[in-house]
């Protein structure tokens, strides 16, 4: 697997707060990473910035061979990095097909005037949520949905353009048993079709399901980076409660 | 600091500088102070203007004219007693709430500060803490209203009364007087609402209550005039619907036959400058008007004698004004009483 | 949020059904209200024959516009999760220059444009001061509302203009004139409703409008520039009375700097019967438009009625309490 992206040193200062103290990772290919600590380790904090809503205090982030410095989620989307957050950042007043396009909505001509074309949101959305197998219907509004629904609406919004990259915050933490299986299923789809997915989870079994490789943070620091086949739920645990030091 | 701090920081700053601005220092003259109910009404400048002409005559007074800028009887009650502990030389005050005024009477009383009041007087168990009323009786000007409507229609018929705030005093009395005028009762036996008296009724849905909001006076007159097309008489305590003077000739031309023929007789309170066209073009028969001015020179006047230790009438009536089609762009409002 | 375990692959396939557009139609809040106008006007031609007849209708219709255009520039403030209560004294204000220009020689064309600049830059600093100091919309229009109101009264000198100089004949016949037996004013009050129902439904700034009052973050993340496009609201709020008030103006034939006192009051009931929610996210221009009808068919409908017209207060507050408990059910059972 080629390398996609890597950050060298990342050091991410909140005033007097060091929440990222010279964290270095590499991102491959092709690969599911499953990023894993307690709270406070600074998980969150590192998928932030490598999705772009922070930028580092100091440290390299390498993207595709070249040096970048995002101003911003949506700038970072350009380069083809998605999230899909822990609370998903859905407006439920709004269709799921209106959610998928926010901000990159498709318009087309009528007269004079440029109209949103939302004919082909419901169209392409819909054509997504056959990829994803799920039931969610284009033109329901998010409000109405299940957990499993809303779900597949974030994911989706992550299927729209060239994505190379996809960042998950927690994906399988509220979602019934079968939506769980869903979601590692589509995981894995993704990662047939070339795609990194970063995978923060507490859960461990999802973890060892699906990730190639685990990383595990403590303090803002990475104390573990290995390929999961060399490692175990109970070392996994012991290096988030501190119980061992390095691995 | 935030830019929402040091927002909050300047804009305090700015309000402090602006007050310590505004505050400016008294003359060696003998001040009177005039606290009125409202500035932001039409009543308002007149009573300025006849309280400063009357301090440039007396040479040696300052007028100091004062109110809340909307109606608020309570900010008005603390202008007041912003006066009296500031200390002025006379005090002359339209009492918005009879009775809140009525303690600011006393304090008054208490300094030795001498008071009038003026426009609008505190309730009669409270007569004493003044030294007279300078203004309209209200129940009179009622009186006049009606006095028109009979003048013209001697066999009774339906009246519409329209009125502004429904809590004012100064309104209720002279709604009343109208009422009681009607009805051909006596100040002592009034009447509630009129259901025959003296051949007088109110159609229901009347008196209609406009709060001061003009374009809710003209939409008033409107409504009635359709509603009511056989109404006799339309009586206004006050002049707000003509105070839209197209919507109000829209809602009136249409019924030109009926007032020439005074089918439809209409009285109308006030006689200020947007009113006087209509007037003349007969779309009202009689504009009734107090005399604002006189009030705030006579109430200077009154001070002045009051400073200097002499006696003065309990009640000075500054009377009223009725002015009709043909005098309203000639003489109306333009003599003063005085 | 209801987590449902069983397979609920079938189970929403069986829960909801397709309803045809008419239906669809028939449970809009809108419809309702227009159905309770109807209800009430039967009601009060069954007590006198004076209301249904077309100058008293025309009168109704009129008289709902001044508020009407003002619910329609509230609409977008209220989805996008804000208010304006300075909507009353940015009338207030827009009518005095309007009076002053006017009075002072300028033409029409002059006097309006002066007027909308008024309104639209009023709207726009309410805006800017609440994006910018972050500050709650509440507070920043409820002192703006006082700020207005008295800069109305240092622009007028507290004086009432009536002579509007050579304007005069056109801006009555704009305000107060009728073209093809129908109100000036309610032409513009229809045009806005189109303006504003085709850019709340098929402009990206509508779109944004409603995704800023759904998730406000969400929106931040998904690149919108919100600051700016909840600014635009508020402009469009004040733009929206200052349009009224060259209506109102022309209606009356005079400007006193009173005008518009207390209608930010009437103006948010109106949305909030048409079905516009206080706390962001729903709304209609259409809503806004026969909300403001409601309430002007109530007040003119006691008077016909003869009913003693203290209690008006009272029937429009049921009436907004009615209303809103509606919307509440509707969204219940959907």
């Amino acid at each position: 697997m080629s390398k996609l992206a890597s950050l060298e040193n990342i050091v991410m200062e909140f005033g007097a707060i060091r929440a990222l103290d010279g964290v270095s990772i590499d991102i491959k290919r092709g690969e599911v990473l499953g990023l894993m600590g307690d709270n406070g380790a600074g998980k969150s904090t590192l998928v932030k910035t490598i999705a772009g809503n922070f930028q580092p205090t100091s440290g390299r982030y390498v993207f595709e061979d070249q040096d970048v410095r995002f101003s911003g989620p949506a700038d970072a989307r350009r380069h083809g990095i998605e999230v899909v957050y822990q609370d998903l950042a859905l407006c439920n007043n709004l269709t799921a097909a209106a959610n998928v396009f926010l901000g990159r909505e498709p318009m087309r001509q009528v007269g004079p005037f440029r109209v949103l074309d939302k004919k082909l949101m419901n169209t392409r959305s819909a054509e997504i949520f056959r990829e994803l197998k799920s039931e969610t219907r284009p033109a329901d509004l998010v409000d109405r949905m299940s957990g499993g629904q809303r779900q597949a609406v974030a994911i989706a919004r992550t299927r729209l353009s060239n994505s190379k990259l996809v960042l998950m915050d927690e994906p399988t933490a509220a979602i019934s048993v079968r939506q769980v299986a869903e979601v590692l299923a589509l995981i894995r789809r993704m990662k047939e079709q070339g795609l990194s997915v970063i995978l923060i989870s507490h859960r461990m079994p999802d973890v060892f399901d699906v990730c190639d490789r685990v990383v595990v943070m403590r303090r803002g620091s990475k104390v573990a980076d290995k390929p999961i086949n060399q490692s175990s739920p109970e070392e996994v645990t012991g290096l988030i409660t501190g119980a061992i030091k390095t691995a | 600091m935030s830019l929402s701090g040091s927002l909050k920081f300047t804009l305090s700053s700015a309000a402090i500088a602006l007050c310590a601005f505004g505050a400016t220092a008294n003359a060696a003259d003998r001040e009177f102070a005039l606290v009125f109910k409202v500035l932001n009404n039409a009543f308002s400048p007149p009573i300025d203007a006849g309280c400063k002409d009357a301090a440039k005559k007396l040479g040696d007074v300052t007028c100091t004219y004062i109110g809340p800028t909307e109606y608020d009887e309570a900010k008005q009650v603390q202008l007041a007693q912003d006066m009296i502990t500031r200390g002025v030389d006379g005090l002359g005050i339209s009492a918005g709430n009879p009775k809140a005024m009525a303690r600011i009477l006393k304090m008054a009383n208490d300094k030795g500060i001498p008071v009038v009041t003026f426009d609008t007087d505190v309730l009669p168990e409270d007569a004493g803490l003044r030294a007279t009323y300078i203004g309209t009786d209200n129940y009179s000007f009622g009186v006049e209203l009606a006095k028109k409507v009979l003048e013209n229609k001697k066999e009774g018929g339906t009246v519409c009364i329209q009125s502004g705030a429904p809590a004012s005093e100064n309104l209720k009395a002279r709604v009343q007087g109208i009422r009681d005028t009607l009805a051909g009762a006596s100040k002592d036996q009034p009447v509630a609402t009129l259901t025959g008296q003296n051949g007088w009724t109110e159609p229901a849905g009347c008196p209609v209550y406009n709060n001061d909001d003009i374009a809710l006076a003209a939409q008033q007159v409107r409504d009635v005039m359709t509603n009511h097309p056989d109404l006799s008489a339309f009586v206004a305590v006050g002049g707000w619907a003509q105070y839209a003077p197209q919507a109000y000739k829209q809602a009136m031309e249409p019924l030109k036959e009926r007032l020439d023929k005074k089918d439809l007789v209409v009285v109308f309170g006030d006689n200020f400058g947007p009113q006087l066209p209509l007037l003349a073009e007969g779309l009202s028969h009689y504009n009734i008007g107090q005399r604002p001015y006189d009030m705030g020179y006579e109430t200077i006047m009154a001070l002045d004698k009051l400073t200097k230790g002499e006696k003065l009438e309990p009640f000075i009536q500054t009377g009223t004004e009725t002015c009709t089609p043909a005098d309203a762009l000639t003489t109306c409002g333009k003599v003063a009483a005085k | 949020m209801s987590q449902q375990d069983v397979s609920d692959m079938n189970v929403d396939l069986l829960k909801r059904h397709d309803r045809s557009l008419l239906r669809r139609l028939m449970l809009t809040q809108e419809m309702w209200i227009a159905i309770a106008i109807v209800v009430l006007g039967l009601a009060v031609s069954m007590i006198s024959g004076k209301f249904a007849t077309s100058g008293n209708l025309m009168n109704v219709l009129q008289n709902a516009c001044f508020i009407g255009l003002m619910a329609l520039g509230m609409t977008p403030v209220l989805i996008s999760g804000g208010i304006d209560i300075s909507v009353g004294s940015i009338l207030g204000l827009s009518g005095v220059t309007l009076g002053v220009l006017l009075n002072a020689g300028a033409p029409l064309p002059l006097g309006i444009a002066g007027t909308l600049a008024v309104g639209l830059v009023f709207g726009g600093l309410n805006g800017a001061v609440i994006t910018l100091a972050k500050l709650p919309p509440f507070i920043v229009t409820l002192a703006t509302l006082s700020i207005g109101r008295s800069l109305a009264l240092v622009v007028s000198d507290n004086q009432v203009f009536y002579e509007f100089g050579t304007a005069t004949e056109s801006i009555l016949a704009l305000g107060g004139g009728y073209t093809l037996g129908v109100p000036n004013v309610v032409y513009a009050l229809v045009v806005f409703v189109i303006v504003l129902h085709c850019l709340l439904t098929m402009t990206r700034w509508g779109r944004y409008i409603f995704a800023i009052g759904g998730n406000e973050s969400a929106a931040r993340l998904a690149g919108i520039s919100v600051d700016a496009i909840k600014i635009s609201a508020y402009a469009f709020s004040g733009l929206m009375a200052a349009i009224s008030a060259i209506f109102l103006v022309g209606w009356l034939g005079a400007v006193t700097n009173a005008i518009g006192t207390g209608y930010e009051l009437q103006t948010i009931a109106s949305t909030v019967i048409g079905g516009a929610s206080l706390a962001g996210g729903f709304g209609t221009a259409l809503g806004a438009a026969i909300g403001s009808i409601l309430i002007e068919v109530i007040r003119n409908a006691l008077l016909i009625a003869g009913v003693n017209p203290f209690w008006q207060g009272t029937f429009v507050g049921g009436f907004i309490l009615a209303a809103v408990l509606l919307e509440r059910i509707r969204s219940l059972r959907r």
